[in-house]
């Protein structure tokens, strides 16, 4: 990969792509990446989510965009969804922004892009009424692009 | 020279300056000695503007005034390597050691320059030396030395893939011309004529034969290329087995140590993490200080001996 992006985090995230490539998540394939941003401050890959069957989403695909900085892994991706489908769900916002403990404080190193649309996965799967965050408008208005720039407070644990 | 990196020039030890103070050449000879002294500063000066054959002159110069400091060669040497002149390199770093049997510097720039000499053996002994030294004086270079190790190593393996390789290639070459000339012996034989007169039947009893021999053959052949390519395809597929591989660069761990949850990881890596995301264990995420690392040597040892006979790993 690049020169400028540090070898350790690129090999880390071409070494996950490879593995994720031979086991993947039902319902989730790699749509596009690894790109590289121009001036080596990260990489993008954009994973195509299928809305399971037996669950609100049947049908329905959504791409979720990561984005991989130099201090990858021991600094969480930003993660969100992206183009013209974002799923209706009581912690996904209408600007693609998810409220998610693991893609904030509660990253740890150990986790890996699989694990992470696993948690994804998981999460719509359990969604029982489609519906936005109580707060999404004043969120959407007021949020950075960046959703790690957020400070989440992680209030519902069942959904 | 503590905790700097390898590839810097020697400035002068408080111990060395001592040494020249009290050197046995008598008040001239002191004075003789700081002029060699001013001769490496300035060397050094012109080689961090990266002037490098200026700076050879200079330490000639100081080695011509006084030849027993191994810091003046060992200095020179640095220029050289910075030049690509080997040869140089070696025999400075040869001199310096005649005269400083433990430095450093010396085994380490001469080991670089047979690595890019291509002397791959004598460039790991010199390095492992270079190493040893390290150790033994306590001094920390961090992964700089054995870093160039692996590389070093890893660029002998590469040469002697490439040898096998080509050898391989030339073996199936020649079993080819073999099988074919086998082929052309049998059909030989076949065509002589006999002292029977040919009947029709006979003629193609014959041919038949001959079909025979030229299916055989090309049979053969194309099971020793299906063998061929099996060797390649192994070859392609080497991987290294997740279990020895750290649970947050996902590579071949270098410095396994293990955590009271009894997850393992590389040094580097979980240091970082403790440093930089929090004071727990990534997998299981109980809490975690550095103090309660282990070195997990029997990973440690199974690494190692998977390293062995999988040398393409080096670096992996």
């Amino acid at each position: 990969m690049a020169s400028g992006f540090p070898v350790s985090s690129a090999r880390r995230i071409h070494k996950e792509l490879v593995a994720l490539q031979a086991e993947s998540v039902p319902g989730v394939t790699l749509k596009s990446g690894p790109t590289e941003s121009t001036n080596d401050k990260f990489i993008d890959i954009v994973m195509e989510i299928k809305g399971a069957e037996g669950t609100v989403y049947n049908g329905e695909t959504f791409d979720l965009r990561f984005r991989m900085n130099e201090r990858y892994p021991f600094e969480s991706p930003e993660v969100v969804f992206q183009g013209a489908s974002v799923p209706l769900h009581p912690h996904v916002y209408s600007n693609g922004h998810i409220c998610l403990s693991i893609l904030g404080n509660d990253w740890s190193p150990a986790l890996t892009i699989q694990s992470v649309c696993l948690s994804i996965v998981s999460m719509l799967s359990s969604c029982k009424e489609k519906k936005r965050p109580p707060d999404d408008q004043f969120y959407v208005r007021t949020a950075s692009l960046n959703p790690k720039h957020t400070r989440w407070m992680y209030h519902d644990d069942t959904v | 020279m503590g905790n700097a990196s390898v590839t810097g020039v020697t400035s002068a030890s408080y111990s060395e300056k001592v040494e020249i103070m009290a050197g046995a050449h008598g008040a001239n000879g002191t004075k003789e000695k700081l002029t060699s002294e001013h001769l490496r500063k300035r060397g050094n000066e012109l080689h961090d503007a990266r002037r490098f054959s200026e700076a050879v002159d200079c330490y000639t110069k100081a080695i011509t005034k006084d030849p027993s400091v191994a810091a003046y060669y060992t200095n020179r040497a640095l220029c050289y390597l910075r030049m690509q002149r080997w040869d140089l390199v070696c025999k400075d770093c040869s001199s310096a050691i005649e005269r400083d049997a433990s430095c450093l510097k010396a085994y380490y720039f001469m080991g670089v320059a047979m690595m890019e000499r291509g002397n791959y053996d004598e460039a790991v002994n010199l390095l492992q030396k270079a190493n040893d030294v390290a150790v033994k004086q306590r001094q920390c270079y961090g992964d700089e030395i054995t870093s160039v190790i692996r590389t070093c190593r890893k660029r002998r393996w590469n040469r002697q893939e490439d040898k096998r390789i080509q050898q391989e290639i030339d073996l199936q070459v020649y079993l080819h011309r073999l099988i074919d000339e086998e082929k052309k012996r049998q059909i030989e034989v076949l065509n002589t004529p006999s002292e029977e007169p040919t009947t029709h039947a006979g003629a193609e009893a014959l041919s038949k034969q001959a079909t025979e021999i030229e299916r055989y053959h090309t049979e053969k052949k194309a099971e020793l290329d299906r063998l061929f390519s099996d060797i390649d395809d192994r070859r392609k597929r080497r991987d290294v087995p997740d279990y020895l591989c750290g649970k947050i660069s996902f590579e071949l761990m270098r410095d396994p140590v293990i955590t009271p949850s009894g997850i393992t990881y590389d040094r580097r890596d979980i240091d970082e993490h403790l440093r930089r995301v929090g004071h727990f264990d990534p997998v299981t995420r109980t809490e975690l200080t550095q103090d309660l690392l282990v070195p997990n040597l029997a990973m440690k040892e199974v690494i190692d001996t998977f390293l062995a006979s999988n040398e393409w790993a080096i670096d992996y």
